[in-house]
């Protein structure tokens, strides 16, 4: 993940907290530890914190990467005649149960079978009669 | 006003595109003949077999029932089924539940579109040579008039 990241030479002197303009790093004191708190919301991504830092413990090129976080995976449904990806199971769920009925996992381009099969029934209904 | 609806013959339909060619000129923002509304469909059995599909209009239609920003309407004068633009969010739900693969997903714009039948005028039917494309009142086009074609078509297939 492309978040804030300090390192192991941080020793804790503060000098980023005070200095950063956006107010997104805190730090609080509890009993024999001390916390340094990074705020990604407030993050104005100046890179102040990392120019300063005297021991170089901000690790602040992931920031800048402008690489992508992957935040889900899903499983995919594939047409059943060419086998291009359609939609994801999950929005096939979703849909089938909107719409009460089931979906063929069939892609806009093969879905034509289903008016053919319907034509197809009509002429043979008609024929019989 | 006259509800009025597309008629497809399909056992006139030659193969031409010229229907799809015309659909795709009626919107600038397509411009690949796979994206038009209207589309010659194969079969994979019968070579000689061709279908135009596109949008039937359904009674029901899968499309409005699951949208779920309620952006597909059924236009109370016309009972053409409709999207409306601006509520819109491109999800592809409706492409996923039209059964005839009429709705079609503007992957650049995230809208859907479909056959709006030219505001009224309807440009593949002006195109269509055979004549496999016809724009009907809607009394016409009733369940036995389409059993009745689909009935010459097969005596005309079978030996």
């Amino acid at each position: 993940m492309s978040f804030f990241k300090v390192n192991e030479n941080c020793n804790g002197c503060l000098a980023c907290v005070k200095n950063c303009p956006a107010s997104a790093l805190n730090y609080f004191d509890q009993k024999d530890s001390r916390k340094i708190m990074h705020n990604m919301s407030l993050c104005a991504r100046c890179g102040h914190c990392w120019r300063i830092c005297p021991q170089d413990a901000i690790e602040f090129k992931v920031l800048l990467a402008g690489k992508f976080d992957l935040v889900k995976t899903l499983d995919l449904v594939h047409c059943r005649v060419c086998g291009e990806p359609i939609y994801t199971a999950s929005l096939g769920e979703t849909v089938s149960n909107d719409i009460q009925n089931s979906i063929e996992p069939l892609c806009p381009d093969h879905k034509g079978s289903e008016p053919i099969n319907v034509w197809k029934k009509l002429a043979s209904k008609r024929t019989s009669q | 006003m006259d509800v009025k609806m597309l008629m497809i013959h399909p056992e006139k339909c030659n193969n031409c595109g010229d229907c799809e060619t015309a659909c795709i000129k009626t919107r600038a923002s397509l411009t690949s003949l796979g994206l038009s509304c209207i589309r010659i469909m194969k079969d994979i059995e019968d070579e000689e077999f061709f279908f135009p599909i596109a949008c039937k209009q359904c009674e029901n239609p899968p499309c409005l029932a699951s949208c779920p920003k309620e952006a597909i309407y059924r236009d109370a004068d016309l009972s053409w089924v409709l999207i409306d633009r601006q509520k819109c969010v491109g999800c592809g739900c409706c492409v996923t539940a039209c059964p005839f693969g009429a709705m079609k997903l503007d992957k650049q714009k995230a809208k859907s579109y479909k056959c709006d039948l030219c505001e009224g005028d309807p440009e593949c039917v002006k195109v269509c040579e055979p004549l496999a494309l016809e724009y009907l009142d809607v009394e016409m086009l009733k369940y036995p008039n389409m059993a009745h074609v689909a009935g010459k078509l097969a005596r005309l297939t079978k030996p």
